[in-house]
C-alpha cells in the first residue's frame, strides 16, 4: 500500500519511501509505504492551504456537513480496512473498527455537534485560520476526529501524519471519501478538494522553521514532552494563532468504601480502562487508588480478573491489542528500575514464526512515597489511601510528579456525598461519577476543549 | 586610438540580433573566431597584463588561427588567481578613452577580492545580450512584454541587477529594484505586495549549502506560500495571471524548485542565466532545457575545453569552461573593448556539451552547456551567489 503525499488536491510521490511493516514485523504482513514530501512539497502544500483559505471562509456551513455525511458512505467501510490499521498499530480489530464507526456516527450528526458548540444565542463565529495537525501514530481515530471539527471551523489544513503510517492511511483514505462525495454532491465548490493537504514528513526537526508560521493554527498530540517539544519549536520561529495540544492523559480511578457498585464487576469495568486498546488511549486508566478497607480484597480480585485482559494477536476477540515493541522496552525498562518486574506480567511470545515481548494488563502497586508515572501500555499503579483529604493529596503529588495540572479523566466509584464534595478539590478536565475513565462522548470536550472551537474565532453578539 | 590595428567586421550581428541564435554554428564559430581573435590581439598590444602574459605568442601567429580550438588550446589560460595576484588596473587597456566605468567585485571571503571593471560600452552589450534571451522567447508575439513591472530581489549594487534593469528595459518591461533599506526578506515580501509585479529577478539559494544568507528567491517564495490572507498578491498564477515570469541567476536552479515555479505556482516563463562577475551572463536557459544553458555568443565567446587539452568538448563530452569577452565600443567600424578584458578565461566550471550543431526545441541553434559543476571555484560562487546584501 502506498502512502502518497495529497497537495494542492493531487496525489503526490515523495522523493524517499519508507516502508513500515506490522506491528509483529512480519515479512508477510501487511506494508505501508510511506512517501516522504521534499522540502517544496511542504512549501506547496502550504501554498495550496494558504491559498484555499479565503475560499472556504465564504461557503455555507450545510455544504461542508453535507460532503462531510456523504463522504462517511465511503470513508474506511471495509473490514480489510480496519484489519490493516490493526495489524499497523497494535489495536484490536474490534476496538479499531468499533472507534471508527463512533466516530464516523459522530460525524453524521456534525449539525447537532456544530450546535452543541456554537449555538450560543449571543455568539457568532466565522473561519479562523489555517491549521496544520500532527497527527499520533498510535491512534486511528484522531485523523477524522481533527480533519473534521478543522473543516466545520473553515480552517484548511495540513495534516501531518505519523511515519507509522496508520494515521497516514486514514487521513489519505478521508481524502478519497470527501473527493467522491465533492463530486458527487458539490462539484460546483471543486476547491473542496484542496481543503486537505496531507504530506508526510521524516524529519519535522529539519522542517519546523517552514512549517512555523505566524497567525496559523497547530494541533497535536504527544507526551508531554513531545508538546513542550513541538511547542518550544514553533514558537522559535514564529507567533501561531494557537496551539491545540492534545497530551497525555494521566487518568485516574478511586474506588472509595462508599462505593456501592459489585466489586467483581468494577475490577472488571477498571481493567477495562488499564487496557483499552493496548492501554495507551488518553482516557485509559493510570492510576488507581483504592480505600484502604478494600485494598486487599479489590487487589485480589483484579490480580484473579487481569488474566481476562490478553495481549493476544490483534484479531482475537478477546485482546486487548499488542503493545508495540519498543513501548515494550520502554515499559519493563522502567518498571526494572523501579524494582517492580515482579509485577508485569509479560511474556515472549511467538506469532507465526515471529517472537516478540508481549505485555499482558499489569497491576503495579505503589507505596505512598513511591513515584507514579504513565506508562504507554496496559499497566495501571494502585495506591491505598486512608480517607478523602489523603485521596486528594496523592492525586495531587502524582500530577505534581508528571507536570501535570490536570487530570484528563477522573472516575470516582463512591456515593453520590463522596462524588459531590470531592468536585471542588479534584483536578480533572472530566470527573465521573460511577463511570469508567474510556467511556469517550465525542459531544463533549476533549482536555476540556473543543476542537472546533478553538479553530474559531468567536463574536460576542449584542443585539439592540 | 590605433584606427587601422582594429577592423570590425561589419557583418557582426548586434548583440541583441535573435541572428546569433539562429544561424549554423559553422557560421556563428567564425564570427566568434573573428571576434575572439581581435580581442586577443588588441589585448596583446593595449593591456597591460596580456602584453606580457602573451609575449610568446606572435601577433601573426594568433592572425592565423583557423579555428576556436586553436585560440583555445594554443593561446595561454587565464586564471582566477591571475585576477587574483595582478593588480586591476593591468586588465584595462591603456587606451585614453573617455567612458564610465562601472566596479564590480567577488566577495572576497575565499581569498582576495577580485575587483572588475565595466566600461558603459561592456555593460550595454551585456544588457542586449540579456535581452536577447528573453526576446527569443517572445519573439512571436513581443508586445506582450511591454509594460511588464518586474521586482529585482538583488540589492541595486549587484552586477546582475544593473544588467537587467538595463536589459529588460530594452523590451519595455520595467525593473523595480527592491530599495537598499529593505534588508530582510520579509521587507522585500511587503515591498513585493506593494508593486504587485508581473514576475521576480532573485538569486536561488544554494543547493548545496542551503544558504539561508541574503534574501533569495526561495524565501520570498516560502513567504508567498504561507501568506493566507485573502487580500494577499499572489504568485500562484491560478489565483493572479498577471504574475507570470521568473527570472534568476547567480546560482543553479534545483529540479525541485523549478518544479514548484512551474508545476505548483503555474509560471509561464522562468528563465536563468549563467554567468560570472569577471564575464557576467554568458548563457541563458529555454523552455526545453530548464537546467542547461544556450551559450549566447556576441559580447562573449565560450569554448568548452576537454580536460585533456587535446580538443574541444562536442556532444555528450565534458570540459572546462575558457570565457573570451569580445564586447568593446563598435566606433567608426571599430570595436574597442574598454573594460577589464578577459582572453582565455578560466572560470573554474566544467559542463557537458549538447546541442552542438542541432536544433533545440525551443528553436535555437546554439549549443548548450549542462551539468554545470562550478568544481574549481565552487566557493566563489556560491559566496557570490548570496552575496546579495
Amino acid at each position: 500500500m502506498e502512502l502518497l503525499n495529497y497537495i494542492d488536491g493531487e496525489f503526490r510521490k515523495g522523493i524517499k519511501v519508507q516502508t513500515n511493516i506490522d506491528v509483529l514485523n512480519r515479512k508477510t504482513g501487511p506494508k505501508l509505504k510511506v512517501h516522504f514530501a521534499s522540502h517544496w512539497d511542504i512549501v506547496s502544500a502550504i501554498e495550496g492551504i494558504s491559498r484555499v483559505q479565503s475560499e472556504i471562509a465564504k461557503i455555507d456551513e450545510k455544504i461542508i456537513h453535507d460532503v462531510l455525511h456523504r463522504a462517511m458512505k465511503y470513508y474506511l467501510v471495509k473490514k480489510s480496512d480496519y484489519t490493516l490499521l490493526a495489524e499497523m498499530t497494535g489495536s484490536p480489530v474490534r476496538f479499531t473498527e468499533a472507534a471508527i464507526n463512533e466516530t464516523k456516527e459522530w460525524v453524521m450528526k456534525s449539525e447537532e455537534f456544530s450546535k452543541a458548540v456554537f449555538g450560543h444565542k449571543l455568539e457568532a463565529h466565522h473561519n479562523s485560520v489555517p491549521s496544520i495537525g500532527i497527527l499520533p501514530s498510535n491512534s486511528e481515530q484522531e485523523a477524522l476526529y481533527v480533519i473534521v471539527q478543522s473543516l466545520l471551523a473553515k480552517s484548511a489544513m495540513i495534516i501531518r501524519p505519523s511515519s507509522r503510517g496508520a494515521a497516514g492511511y486514514s487521513s489519505l483514505e478521508f481524502v478519497h471519501a470527501w473527493n467522491r462525495a465533492v463530486d458527487e454532491i458539490a462539484s460546483e465548490h471543486i476547491f473542496l478538494k484542496k481543503i486537505i493537504s496531507v504530506i508526510n514528513i521524516s524529519d519535522m526537526n529539519q522542517n519546523w522553521g517552514l512549517l512555523s508560521i505566524d497567525n496559523w493554527n497547530y494541533v497535536c498530540f504527544g507526551s508531554d514532552a513531545t508538546i513542550h517539544e513541538i511547542k518550544k519549536e514553533i514558537y522559535t520561529h514564529a507567533q501561531p494563532r494557537k496551539i491545540i495540544a492534545y497530551g497525555s492523559g494521566l487518568s485516574m480511578t478511586a474506588v472509595d468504601e462508599s462505593n456501592e457498585t459489585d466489586l467483581n464487576d468494577l475490577a472488571y469495568t477498571i481493567l477495562e480502562s488499564v487496557s483499552i486498546n493496548r492501554g495507551n488511549e488518553c482516557v485509559s486508566t493510570d492510576i488507581l487508588y483504592v480505600h484502604k478497607s478494600l485494598y486487599d480484597k479489590f487487589n485480589k480480585i483484579l490480580l484473579k480478573t487481569r488474566d481476562q485482559f490478553k495481549s493476544l494477536s490483534v484479531n482475537d476477540k478477546r485482546t486487548i491489542g499488542l503493545t508495540q515493541e519498543t513501548n515494550c522496552d520502554y515499559i519493563l525498562n522502567a518498571i526494572a528500575q523501579k524494582g517492580k518486574l515482579e509485577y508485569i506480567d509479560f511474556e515472549e511470545k511467538g506469532f507465526g514464526n515471529n517472537k516478540r515481548k508481549v505485555i499482558h494488563t499489569s497491576i503495579v502497586p505503589l507505596t505512598e512515597h513511591e513515584a507514579s508515572m504513565e506508562y504507554p501500555g496496559p499497566i495501571v499503579s494502585m495506591r491505598s489511601y486512608s480517607d478523602q483529604e489523603h485521596l486528594f493529596k496523592l492525586m495531587r503529588t502524582d500530577l505534581l510528579q508528571n507536570n501535570k495540572r490536570k487530570s484528563l479523566v477522573c472516575s470516582l466509584y463512591s456515593s453520590k456525598e463522596f462524588f459531590n464534595s470531592s468536585l471542588a478539590s479534584i483536578s480533572a478536565y472530566k470527573i465521573k461519577h460511577n463511570r469508567p475513565t474510556h467511556l469517550m462522548d465525542l459531544f463533549l470536550p476533549h482536555q476540556g476543549i473543543y476542537l472546533m472551537r478553538q479553530l474559531s474565532d468567536i463574536i460576542v453578539l449584542e443585539r439592540g | 586610438m590605433e584606427k587601422e590595428i582594429f577592423i570590425h567586421d561589419s557583418s557582426i550581428p548586434d548583440y541583441d540580433d535573435l541572428e546569433w541564435d539562429t544561424m549554423s554554428q559553422t557560421k556563428r564559430e567564425e564570427l566568434a573566431l573573428q571576434q575572439a581573435k581581435t580581442a586577443a590581439l588588441f589585448s596583446k598590444m593595449h593591456v597591460p597584463f596580456y602584453r606580457d602574459h602573451f609575449k610568446q605568442i606572435s601577433e601573426k601567429e594568433i592572425e592565423s588561427f583557423k579555428s576556436l580550438e586553436e585560440f583555445a588550446l594554443k593561446l595561454p589560460e587565464t586564471t582566477k588567481e591571475h585576477l587574483t595576484i595582478t593588480h586591476p588596473s593591468k586588465f584595462l587597456p591603456d587606451l585614453k578613452i573617455s567612458t564610465e566605468y562601472i566596479n564590480k567585485g567577488t566577495g572576497g571571503s575565499t581569498g582576495k577580492p577580485v575587483s572588475i571593471f565595466y566600461s558603459v560600452y561592456d555593460w550595454e552589450a551585456m544588457a542586449q545580450n540579456i535581452a536577447r534571451s528573453i526576446k527569443f522567447d517572445f519573439r512571436d508575439d513581443l508586445p506582450k512584454l511591454k509594460g511588464l513591472k518586474i521586482c529585482g530581489l538583488y540589492h541595486g549594487d549587484h552586477v546582475t541587477n544593473g544588467i537587467y534593469r538595463k536589459g529588460l528595459h530594452k523590451l519595455g518591461i520595467s525593473l523595480y529594484g527592491r530599495p537598499s533599506t529593505k534588508k530582510r526578506a520579509d521587507h522585500v515580501y511587503d515591498f513585493i505586495q506593494d508593486v504587485q509585479p508581473n514576475g521576480i529577478l532573485a538569486p536561488p539559494e544554494d543547493m548545496l549549502k542551503k544558504t539561508t544568507k541574503g534574501i533569495t528567491m526561495d524565501k520570498v517564495l516560502v513567504l508567498d506560500a504561507k501568506n493566507e490572507s485573502a487580500e494577499a498578491y499572489r504568485f500562484n498564477n491560478d489565483k493572479n495571471k498577471e504574475f507570470c515570469m521568473v527570472l534568476w541567476s547567480s546560482l543553479p536552479l534545483s529540479k525541485d524548485l523549478y518544479s514548484y515555479l512551474k508545476d505548483h505556482l503555474k509560471i509561464p516563463y522562468i528563465q536563468g542565466q549563467y554567468g560570472s562577475t569577471e564575464c557576467a551572463p554568458t548563457g541563458a536557459t529555454c523552455s526545453h532545457k530548464p537546467f542547461s544553458f544556450h551559450l549566447g555568443y556576441g559580447p562573449n565567446v565560450v569554448n568548452v575545453v576537454l580536460p585533456s587539452k587535446k580538443g574541444l568538448a562536442k556532444n555528450g563530452q565534458e570540459g572546462y569552461l575558457l570565457v573570451t569577452k569580445t564586447a568593446g565600443v563598435v566606433d567608426d567600424q571599430k570595436i574597442v573593448p574598454t573594460g577589464t578584458n578577459l582572453i582565455n578565461f578560466r572560470t573554474g566550471d566544467f559542463a557537458i556539451v549538447e546541442n552542438y550543431g542541432k536544433k533545440c526545441g525551443c528553436g535555437r541553434t546554439t549549443p548548450i552547456i549542462s551539468d554545470l559543476k562550478r568544481r574549481e571555484a565552487v566557493e566563489i560562487k556560491a559566496e557570490f551567489g548570496c552575496e546579495i546584501d
